[in-house]
C-alpha cells in the first residue's frame, strides 16, 4: 500500500510550500514528542530516543516495529487534532507538507509547540539529524551518525570516481510512469553513486514522463522502485520494451524503496545500496577502502 | 430544397475520412523524442522494425493514435445518440451514469484490487463490468413499468452519478497517494495506458455500437423529435431505445475503462457538426465518430508533445479546448446550435 | 366495409383520474369529424388513446376493422397521421428534413429519400404554401409556420386517418381557412378526419358531424345545426352565446362579451 512514490511524494509536498522551518530555540530539551512523519521518527529512533516518543504517526508505526506499542495519531495527510492534543507533548514535529502546514497552524493556535523539519534536500536531512538531536537532548550521538553518513558519502564518491557514469532514471511508479526528478537528496544520491539521473531535465520533484521520452532518452540502467517491484511485474513491464539497453543489458534494478527514499538517518546505508546496485557487489571492497583510508 | 444525398453523404464522410487521417499521420510523426519524419515512415513500412525507432513509432505512438482515435469516436457517437434520445442537446455520454458505473467500478479496483492480488490489468475489465451494471440498474430504475422516458432516464442517472462521484471521493480519501495520483489521473482522462490489447477491444466494442447507432439512425432523427412524435411516424420506440441504450452502454464503457473520463468530446463534437452539416442523424452518426476520433488524437498529440518529456493527462487538453469553444457555440451561434 | 375509426365504451384512467368514460363512436372514411368540448374536457386524450401513446382501460379501439393494440407501429402510422398541437424540435433540423420524416413509415430502416418522397414532400410544403421556409431551420420558424410544417408532415405521410389536435391554434384566419380547406380535400379522395378544435364557427363549417365532450363523456354528436344550440354551449362550455344561421346556412357562435 505505501509505495515508494508515497513517501517520495509526501516529500514532495514539503518541497512546494516555502514556509520556515527549523526553530529550535525553544525551550529545554523536549520530554513528550509526538512525530508526524516517518523520516523524523526513524531519526529519533536511531538517536536513541525511543524513550520520549508519546505518539506518532500510522505510518511510523507500520514502518517501525519498535514503535507499535505507541498511540497512532492518524495518517500523514489527515492527522487528528484531537489525538495529538490528548497526548500532551510538550513537542511535535512534523514536516511542513501543504497538509501539515495548516495542521501545524492549529496546534500553534492551541499553544501547543511544533517544529518543522523540510527534508528535501541532502544538508537539509543532515541538519534535521542535528537539529532533531538538539532537540531531545542526543547531540552528540546525532554528531556521531551525520559524520557516518558524510564519511560514507565521501567513500562512495571517492569509490565511483574511475568509474563511468551510468545513465540511468529512479522510476517511482508504472503505468503511468513516475520518475525521480532533480533538486532532491535522492537526486544528489545518484550522483554521489556515479550516476547521471536522466530525469532531471524533466523538472524537480516526481514528474510523470512519457513512455516515449523514457524509450527515447534509452538510459542504461533502470532503478524501479515501485509498488509491486518486489515481485516479477516490474521485469514484465520492462520486458516489452527490450530495445532498451537497460533492458538488454539486463539493468532494470529493484531496490528497496523504503531505504532509498527514506530522508532519515539511514541515508549512509541508502548510498551504499544505490552503489552496490549501481556498480556491482564489488564496490563494496573499494567503499570500506576508501572508509579505512579516511579513517586514518 | 436541401436534403441528404448519396452525393453529400459520400463526400462529407470522405472528407472527415481524409481529414482523420492526416491527424493520425500528425500524431505519429510528433512526439518527445525527436525522431525525424523519415524514421517514422520507415518504421511505420517495416512492422518488424526494432530499436527505439520501432519501440517508439509501433509500440508506443501507433496504439495511442489508434485509441485516441476509437476512444474519440466512442464519446461522440454516444454523446449524438444520447443527445437525441434524451430530446436534450446539453447531455453528454456521462450523463446516464454508465460512466460513474464504470468510474466507480474501475476506482475501487484500483485502490482496492491490489490488496486482493490484482494488478493494474484488472481496471479495465473492472470498469467495463461496471459500466454494464450500471445500465441494467438504469434499465430497472427508469424502465420500470414498460416504458423508458427521457425524464426517468435523466433523473435516475443523475442521482446514479452522485452517488458514484461520492463512492469515488470516498475511496480516493482512503487511498495511498499512488492510487491517488492514478484516480486522479482516471477521472481527468488519460490514454497513456495505450496498447493493442485495449485498443482491438475497444474496437469491437465501438464496431457493435456504432452499427446499431447507424442503423438506428432514421429513427434516431424521429425520436429526436420527441417518443411520441416518433410513434406517430412508425417507430418502435421502445425497442429502439433499448437497443440504442444498450449500444452507447458498450461504447461508453469500453471508452471509459480504458481512457477514463475524457470531457467535452461527447458534448462539443456533436453541436460543432450540426453547425456545419445540420441535424439529420444518418449523417451526423458518422461524422460524429470521425470528428470525435479526429478531435481526440489532436488533443492527445498536444498532451503528449506540449511539456517535452513530461506528459500532461488529454482531458485537461479537451477540457481546455472544449470549454471556451462550447461558451463561443453558445455565444455567437446561439439561434442555430440551442432552441431559441 | 368496415369504419375508419370505431371506439367501443372506451374509457382512459390516469392517475385516479377517469379521463375518459365509455366514449363510442366512429368515423368513416371520407368524412371529417370535429371534437369540441372546454380544456380538460378529455379531447387530446382521446386522440392518444387512438394512437395507442396511452394504454386505455376498457372497450375497443379499432382502425379500418382491425383492433389498434393488434398493429404494428409501422403499419399504425402508415395508416394514421398525427398533427400535434405544437413542435419542440431541441435540434436545428429543417423544415424540409422536418416534413420528409413524414415518409419514415414507407420507407426502409436504412437508406436515402426517393424520389417520390421528395417530389411528394415539394408538393406538401407548396401546398401549404410554405416552401420558402424549405431549407430554414426549425429554430427560426413562428408558431404558426410550425403547425404549418406539422400539416405538411401529416400530408406526406399519406394517411388514411387524420387526427388533428387544435391544428389552427396559432394561425391566422386564412392560414386557418387553407388547413381546413386541405383536410376537406384529403376527405374527398376518401381519407378520414377528427378535429380537436376550440374554434366553433370554424369547426361547423368544416366538420360534417361535431362530437361535444364534457368530462370525458359525450354529451352530443351529430350534424353542426343539431349540435350547436345555446343550451348546449352553455352546459358543455359554460358559454353564454347566440347561435345564428350564417349566410352559409352553417351556425354561427356569437359569445356574449359586454353587458
Amino acid at each position: 500500500m505505501f509505495s515508494g512514490l508515497l513517501r517520495a511524494l509526501a516529500v514532495c509536498l514539503g518541497l512546494m510550500q516555502a514556509s520556515p522551518s527549523f526553530a529550535a530555540d525553544g525551550p529545554a530539551t523536549a520530554r513528550r514528542v509526538v512525530s508526524l512523519n516517518p523520516s523524523l521518527s526513524q531519526i529519533l529512533l536511531e538517536l536513541d530516543a525511543r524513550e520520549v516518543l508519546v505518539g506518532v504517526d500510522a505510518l511510523s508505526k507500520r514502518l517501525r516495529p519498535e514503535l507499535a506499542e505507541l498511540p497512532s495519531v492518524g495518517g500523514l495527510f489527515d492527522p487528528s487534532l484531537e489525538a495529538v492534543v490528548a497526548l500532551e507533548p510538550d513537542l511535535v514535529v512534523l514536516v511542513p507538507s501543504v497538509e501539515q502546514r495548516d495542521f501545524r497552524g492549529r496546534l500553534d493556535a492551541l499553544g501547543v509547540r511544533t517544529v518543522g523539519f523540510r527534508n528535501i534536500q541532502f544538508e537539509e536531512v543532515l541538519g534535521n539529524i542535528a537539529n532533531l538531536g538538539a532537540l531531545v537532548g542526543r547531540t552528540p550521538d546525532a554528531a556521531r551518525r551525520i559524520a557516518a553518513i558524510r564519511a560514507t558519502r565521501a567513500a562512495v564518491e571517492g569509490a565511483v570516481a574511475t568509474r563511468e557514469r551510468v545513465r540511468c532514471v529512479v522510476v517511482l511508479q508504472r503505468d503511468p510512469v513516475f520518475l525521480a526528478g532533480g533538486e532532491s537528496f535522492l537526486d544528489e544520491m545518484l550522483t554521489s553513486a556515479g550516476c547521471d539521473n536522466l530525469a532531471r531535465e524533466l523538472g524537480e520533484g516526481y514528474p510523470r514522463a512519457a513512455l516515449e521520452w523514457l524509450v527515447g532518452t534509452a538510459p542504461d540502467a533502470i532503478l524501479d522502485m515501485s509498488l509491486d517491484a518486489a515481485g516479477d511485474g516490474a521485469i514484465d513491464y520492462w520486458e516489452r520494451w527490450p530495445t532498451l539497453p537497460a533492458v538488454a543489458n539486463r539493468r532494470v534494478l529493484r531496490l528497496d524503496a523504503e531505504l532509498v527514499t527514506m530522508p532519515g538517518p539511514a541515508l549512509d546505508r541508502a548510498l551504499r545500496s544505490l552503489a552496490r546496485a549501481l556498480q556491482g557487489e564489488a564496490i563494496d571492497a573499494a567503499i570500506d577502502a576508501k572508509l579505512a583510508e579516511a579513517a586514518k | 430544397m436541401k436534403r441528404l444525398t448519396r452525393t453529400r453523404f459520400v463526400a462529407t464522410v470522405a472528407s472527415l475520412v481524409l481529414i482523420a487521417i492526416a491527424s493520425s499521420l500528425i500524431g505519429l510523426l510528433t512526439g518527445p523524442s525527436a525522431l525525424s519524419p523519415g524514421d517514422v515512415v520507415g518504421a511505420l513500412l517495416d512492422p518488424a522494425a526494432s530499436g527505439a525507432a520501432g519501440d517508439i513509432v509501433l509500440r508506443i505512438r501507433l496504439p495511442r493514435v489508434l485509441l485516441a482515435l476509437l476512444v474519440g469516436a466512442s464519446l461522440a457517437t454516444s454523446g449524438v445518440v444520447f443527445q437525441a434520445l434524451l430530446h436534450n442537446p446539453l447531455a453528454d455520454p456521462y450523463v446516464l451514469g454508465i460512466s460513474g458505473g464504470a468510474a466507480l467500478a474501475g476506482i475501487a479496483m484500483l485502490s482496492l484490487g491490489a490488496a486482493v492480488g490484482f494488478g493494474a490489468d484488472a481496471v479495465p475489465p473492472a470498469a467495463f463490468a461496471g459500466s454494464a451494471l450500471a445500465t441494467f440498474a438504469l434499465y430497472a430504475v427508469a424502465g420500470a413499468g414498460g416504458r423508458v422516458s427521457p425524464t426517468s432516464l435523466l433523473l435516475t442517472g443523475v442521482v446514479f452519478n452522485a452517488f458514484a462521484s461520492a463512492a469515488i471521493v470516498f475511496l480516493a480519501s482512503i487511498a495511498g497517494l499512488a492510487e491517488g495520483a492514478r484516480i486522479f489521473l482516471w477521472l481527468i482522462g488519460n490514454l497513456s495506458a495505450a496498447a493493442f490489447g485495449s485498443a482491438w477491444l475497444v474496437a469491437s466494442f465501438l464496431g457493435i455500437g456504432f452499427a446499431v447507432a447507424l442503423v438506428l439512425a432514421r429513427s434516431l432523427n424521429l425520436l429526436a423529435l420527441g417518443d411520441e412524435t416518433a410513434e406517430h411516424l412508425g417507430v418502435a420506440t421502445e425497442r429502439h431505445k433499448r437497443w440504442l441504450l444498450g449500444a452507447t452502454a458498450l461504447m461508453v464503457g469500453a471508452a471509459v475503462s480504458v481512457a477514463g473520463l475524457v470531457g467535452f468530446v461527447g458534448l462539443i463534437i456533436p453541436h460543432l457538426l450540426r453547425l456545419v452539416i445540420g441535424a439529420d442523424h444518418r449523417l451526423l452518426v458518422p461524422s460524429a465518430a470521425l470528428a470525435g476520433g479526429t478531435f481526440l488524437v489532436v488533443c492527445d498529440t498536444v498532451a503528449r508533445t506540449a511539456l517535452g518529456g513530461r506528459e500532461l493527462p488529454v482531458g485537461a487538453i479537451t477540457a481546455i479546448v472544449g470549454g471556451p469553444l462550447f461558451l463561443w457555440l453558445l455565444r455567437s451561434h446561439q439561434h442555430r446550435v440551442f432552441t431559441p | 366495409m368496415s369504419a375508419a375509426l370505431q371506439l367501443d365504451g372506451v374509457s382512459v384512467v390516469l392517475g385516479s383520474r377517469e379521463v375518459l368514460r365509455d366514449v363510442s363512436f366512429a368515423v368513416e372514411s371520407g368524412e371529417v369529424i370535429g371534437l369540441l368540448g372546454r380544456n380538460g374536457a378529455g379531447k387530446t386524450t382521446l386522440l392518444r388513446a387512438v394512437t395507442r401513446s396511452l394504454g386505455h382501460r376498457r372497450g375497443e379501439i379499432s382502425l379500418f376493422g382491425a383492433a389498434v393494440g393488434s398493429l404494428s407501429r409501422r403499419a399504425l402510422a402508415r395508416c394514421v397521421a398525427v398533427v400535434p398541437q405544437d413542435l419542440h424540435v431541441p435540434f436545428p433540423f429543417t423544415v424540409a428534413e422536418l416534413v420528409l420524416m413524414g415518409r419514415a413509415p414507407h420507407q426502409p430502416l436504412v437508406g436515402f429519400e426517393s424520389p417520390d418522397d421528395v417530389e411528394r414532400t415539394r408538393a406538401a410544403l407548396a401546398r401549404l404554401g410554405i416552401e420558402h421556409l424549405a431549407d430554414r431551420s426549425s429554430f427560426e420558424l413562428s408558431g404558426g409556420e410550425r403547425q404549418l410544417v406539422l400539416v405538411a408532415r401529416a400530408l406526406v405521410q399519406a394517411p388514411r386517418l387524420l387526427l388533428l389536435d387544435e391544428p389552427t391554434a396559432f394561425l391566422d384566419l386564412s392560414h386557418r381557412t387553407l388547413v381546413l380547406r386541405i383536410v376537406r380535400e384529403l376527405a374527398a379522395a376518401g381519407c378520414a378526419a377528427l378535429i380537436v378544435s376550440h374554434d366553433l364557427t370554424l369547426a361547423a363549417r368544416a366538420c360534417d358531424r361535431l362530437l361535444l365532450l364534457h368530462d370525458g363523456e359525450i354529451q352530443a354528436a351529430g350534424h353542426p345545426r343539431d349540435v350547436l344550440d345555446a343550451p348546449m354551449l352553455e352546459r358543455v362550455f359554460g358559454l353564454d352565446a347566440q347561435v345564428v344561421e350564417g349566410p352559409d346556412g352553417a351556425p354561427l357562435v356569437v359569445p356574449r362579451i359586454g353587458g
